[in-house]
């Protein structure tokens, strides 16, 4: 015992760490892939790099997987990197890569120059709101429910919260009919019994409320317009399966 | 003799756990596992260690139920089960953890057992049981507090060290109070009915600002009482 | 002579006086209020400081309604207080109605779940 203890004394690393760990490319290669599939991705991103860097050659197939870890943790910029060092950019799957991560990180413009298939360019016309261009590629026959702004903000103009009530939030504008009429009305009474200077308080609070719900209709029914195309646009994608082509 | 056998089976991933460096301990750790050379049992309850100094409990209660699931051994170590528990209870959880701490005999145990009851809100049941062990009480009851400003208004939050604050509650209260008199005597009723709910609606202010300035200091003292577990 | 000294020491001094609309832009980075909204950003400032606190944390928002209308008139002048009515005709107990379709729940520091409503006018919150 005493023996065994004065070896390992002076040579834990026999039984500490393996050194192949970390310098055997097939077992950081197989750790890292397990640290992929357990979802710690930023474990296995250095994993992969540490991979690469043993290997000493271009890795392309380990530079898209890094790529498309970034691209779930959403670090685009990151992801982008990844794919500049590809040596093989000539392929389909460099350009539709790139694409992919332009499109995930929402700049269209730059993922129109890499995609070049009718869905895929179908899809970011849906993505951009021109849903013209976008029923023309993917053969789409309706388009989202929008309702008028300015419609919204007449609304209320003429009765107090019946613009909110058009964009569908009834008890917001029951709110805002209550507080336009109480305080209209206390600066009403108010003024019937010559008590002025809370009726200009009141007065100057209605022409508030008055003014306010007609600016919040017409924010009202925008919202309502940009839920209903997030609908609209999220409903094509999985009838047409379009998510099924990312990652 | 003992201490060739510690320095044997340290790991890297023990190393850089001691100095402080748990997310790269972790990949150490979860490095030695996959390949087995490592207890799993110990490795997951290091790994779910340093999930808990990074203050990530959600992951470090994950880690410690797997070292509870996949030990070698029938009966689970004392200091897995602690640590679990210490995971539940900072992830907001209280049955749990009281009942693996109700069979646990240390005091560190005891004292969790207590905190769960402050943690829920049952300070005066939390506060016996630290009593009957010899442990310190700091906390108050917030009800208790609430109830004083129910009384005199203002007067929970002026024992909270809130006085400004306590002060002006007080006034604002007295004042709408009169002032709701002054306009029923005088029937103005549309009056003191404004004069009225502004009243209800600072008075249910003062009670909860009370009740709830306790609940904060009750809070900070729990946290002072966790740091040794972190 | 102070001149000279202070080049000497390295001082940087004006080389011409800055324009009048520079320094309103400068104000205004500065974050503070401008022009006929002093009385009203006085007011808001007042009501936080003395009655905000006795009326408990009753506010569904996050940001609550004065912290909101102080922002937002700050921010964008008028629009911003027609931006506060506009949040306080919408601060009632049937706003949960709305949440995950137009507001998405944040918990603050004091652990209390509130809907989260920032000073930006026409967005919609991310959900």
């Amino acid at each position: 015992m005493n023996i065994i203890g004065f070896v390992l004394f002076f040579f834990p690393g026999a039984l500490v760490a393996d050194p192949n760990f970390y310098t055997n490319s097939a077992k950081v290669l197989s750790f890292a892939e397990n640290l992929e599939a357990e979802g710690d991705w930023y474990r296995a991103i250095t994993e992969y790099k540490r991979y690469v860097h043993l290997e000493g050659e271009p890795q392309d197939d380990i530079h898209y997987r890094i790529s498309r870890l970034y691209t779930k943790l959403k670090r685009f910029g990151n992801a982008l990197d990844a794919l500049l060092v590809i040596e093989n950019k000539e392929n389909g799957r460099y350009c539709y890569s790139v694409g992919q991560v332009y499109f995930l990180a929402g700049d269209y413009t730059n993922a129109k120059a890499y995609w070049r298939s009718d869905t895929l360019l179908g899809w970011i016309h849906l993505r951009e709101g021109n849903y013209q261009q976008a029923s023309q590629l993917l053969n789409i026959t309706h388009y989202p429910k929008q309702k008028k702004s300015w419609l919204g903000g007449t609304l209320s103009a003429l009765i107090p919260g019946s613009g909110r009530v058009y964009a569908g939030r009834a008890a917001d504008g029951i709110s805002a009919f209550a507080l336009t009429l109480g305080t209209g009305l206390s600066s009403y009474y108010c003024f019937k019994q010559e008590r002025y200077a809370p009726a200009y308080l009141f007065a100057l609070l209605c022409a508030g409320f008055y003014l306010g719900d007609i600016y919040g209709s017409v924010i009202s029914v925008r919202q309502y317009n940009e839920i209903q195309e997030e609908k609209y646009v999220s409903e094509i994608e999985i009838t047409l399966g379009l998510r099924r082509q990312l990652w | 003799m003992p201490i060739f056998i510690v320095l044997a089976f340290c790991t890297y991933g023990d190393v850089l756990m001691s100095e402080g460096d748990y997310f790269r301990a972790i990949t150490e750790y979860k490095r030695m596992l996959f390949w087995g050379y490592i207890d799993s049992q110990y490795a997951y309850h290091n790994i779910g260690k340093c999930y808990s100094r990074l203050q990530n409990y959600e992951k470090a209660m994950k880690y410690y139920r797997y070292a509870v699931v996949r030990g070698k051994k029938d009966t689970v170590p004392e200091i897995l089960s602690l640590d679990l528990a210490y995971a539940l209870i900072r992830n907001g959880n209280v049955e749990a953890p009281r009942l693996i701490l109700q069979s646990m005999k240390s005091q560190q145990a005891y004292e969790l057992y207590a905190t769960t009851f402050i943690l829920e809100g049952d300070v005066r049941k939390g506060c016996d049981l630290l009593r009957n062990r010899g442990f310190p009480c700091q906390y108050t009851n917030p009800a208790d507090r609430a109830l004083l400003s129910a009384f005199i208004p203002g007067s929970g939050q002026v024992l909270s060290g809130h006085i400004r604050e306590g002060l002006v509650s007080f006034l604002l209260n007295m004042g709408f109070c009169y002032l709701t008199y002054k306009s029923i005597r005088a029937r103005d009723y549309p009056a003191a009915a404004l004069f009225s709910s502004f009243l209800l609606r600072f008075y249910y202010g003062n009670v909860t600002m009370s009740f709830r300035y306790v609940q904060e200091k009750n809070s900070e003292q729990l946290k002072e009482t966790w740091q040794k577990y972190d | 002579m102070l001149i000279a000294y202070l080049v000497a020491q390295g001082v940087d001094l004006p080389v011409h006086p800055t324009p009048l609309s520079e320094i309103h832009v400068e104000r205004r980075m500065r974050d503070e209020v401008i022009g006929p909204f002093v009385p009203i950003a006085v007011l808001i400032s007042g009501y936080r400081a003395v009655l905000s606190s006795q009326q408990g944390d009753v506010c569904n928002f996050s940001p609550s309604c004065s912290e909101y209308g102080y922002n937002a008139i700050n921010k964008y002048g008028v629009t911003g207080l027609l931006m506060t009515f506009d949040r306080l005709e919408r601060c009632h107990s049937h706003a949960w109605r709305y949440r995950n379709i137009y507001y998405y729940e944040q918990t603050d520091e004091r652990g209390k779940v509130k809907l989260h409503d920032p000073p930006e006018p026409d967005t919609v919150s991310d959900l």
